[in-house]
């Protein structure tokens, strides 16, 4: 029995702990919080441990252990906030702008996240797992519950908002321009 | 015939797709539909070069924070115990 234990914890370590960092660095961007996502973390290590014999050696481990994170994440989510989904104001935003800004230049990894940070956590979260992740939109929209036509709807306006952040960064340092209109001709869910 | 008017129609065709298409999601007659159209439209060309180099700086900006080593040991002592 203790020598089964043993094995299978090896075993265990050997697959999912590979993914420590990327479950981490997502946990971070999704609360916000550090000593947070360190809990989650553990708590993402702790579920999947006690669930690992249903885990199918050769299946992708990587996106089973992403799929306990979101789950994780939206407990405490709901434990701590009222989750903060996409308000008419933000809707606005996206509505309203009216050109495609290009990247400004020397832009510092802070100035990324600090407008990563302020998108709504429905469009962090499929950015962090396409860009970041690189799962596909069908491995997201498993993850999330949704179809994948909504991951796309999703992306598209959390990309949307990312270049509005930016860009307002870029005015506020006056490094940029603009580019073509691309009012209406983004991607809607059917 | 009306070039102008007709590579609009183009771009309205094709930028709801662009996202899509950065994250190879499409399907490759549609991405073949598209490569040309980004070849010889420059406005297209520059608003997807624009969102590959976000999802660039978003992906290298997110990467660069690794685990704390607290929470590395402490998982190994939770597995090893």
């Amino acid at each position: 029995m203790l020598l089964g234990r043993k094995v299978e914890s090896g075993e265990f370590e050997a697959v999912a702990v590979p993914h420590l960092n990327d479950l981490y660095r997502t946990a971070v961007r999704l609360v916000r919080d550090r000593t947070e996502a360190q809990d989650l973390v553990q708590q993402v290590y702790m579920q999947a441990w006690r669930a690992f014999h249903r885990f199918e050696p050769g299946t992708n481990c990587r996106a089973w252990l992403f799929k306990i994170l979101i789950n994780e994440v939206s407990h405490y989510r709901r434990r701590w906030f009222n989750t903060k989904t996409v308000s008419e104001g933000e809707q606005s935003l996206e509505e309203t702008l009216a050109f495609e800004p290009s990247v400004p230049e020397h832009l510092q990894d802070e100035d990324v996240l600090a407008a990563l940070d302020e998108i709504p956590r429905e469009f962090r979260e499929v950015i962090l797992l396409a860009d970041v992740q690189e799962f596909s939109y069908k491995e997201i929209a498993e993850m999330l519950g949704v179809p994948p036509g909504t991951v796309m709807s999703r992306l598209s306006r959390g990309r949307k908002q990312l270049r509005v952040r930016l860009a307002e960064y870029a005015n506020a340092n006056g490094v940029g321009r603009k580019t073509p209109e691309e009012n209406s001709y983004e991607y809607t869910e059917p | 015939m009306n070039i102008p008017n007709h590579s609009a129609r183009l771009c309205e065709k094709y930028r709801p797709y662009l996202d899509a298409y950065l994250d190879h999601e499409l399907p490759v007659e549609t991405q073949q539909e598209i490569r040309p159209h980004l070849a010889s439209c420059r406005d297209c060309a520059m608003i997807f070069e624009s969102r590959r180099r976000i999802k660039e700086l978003v992906r290298d900006a997110v990467a660069r924070e690794d685990a704390p080593i607290e929470l590395v040991e402490a998982l190994r002592r939770t597995f090893q115990s």
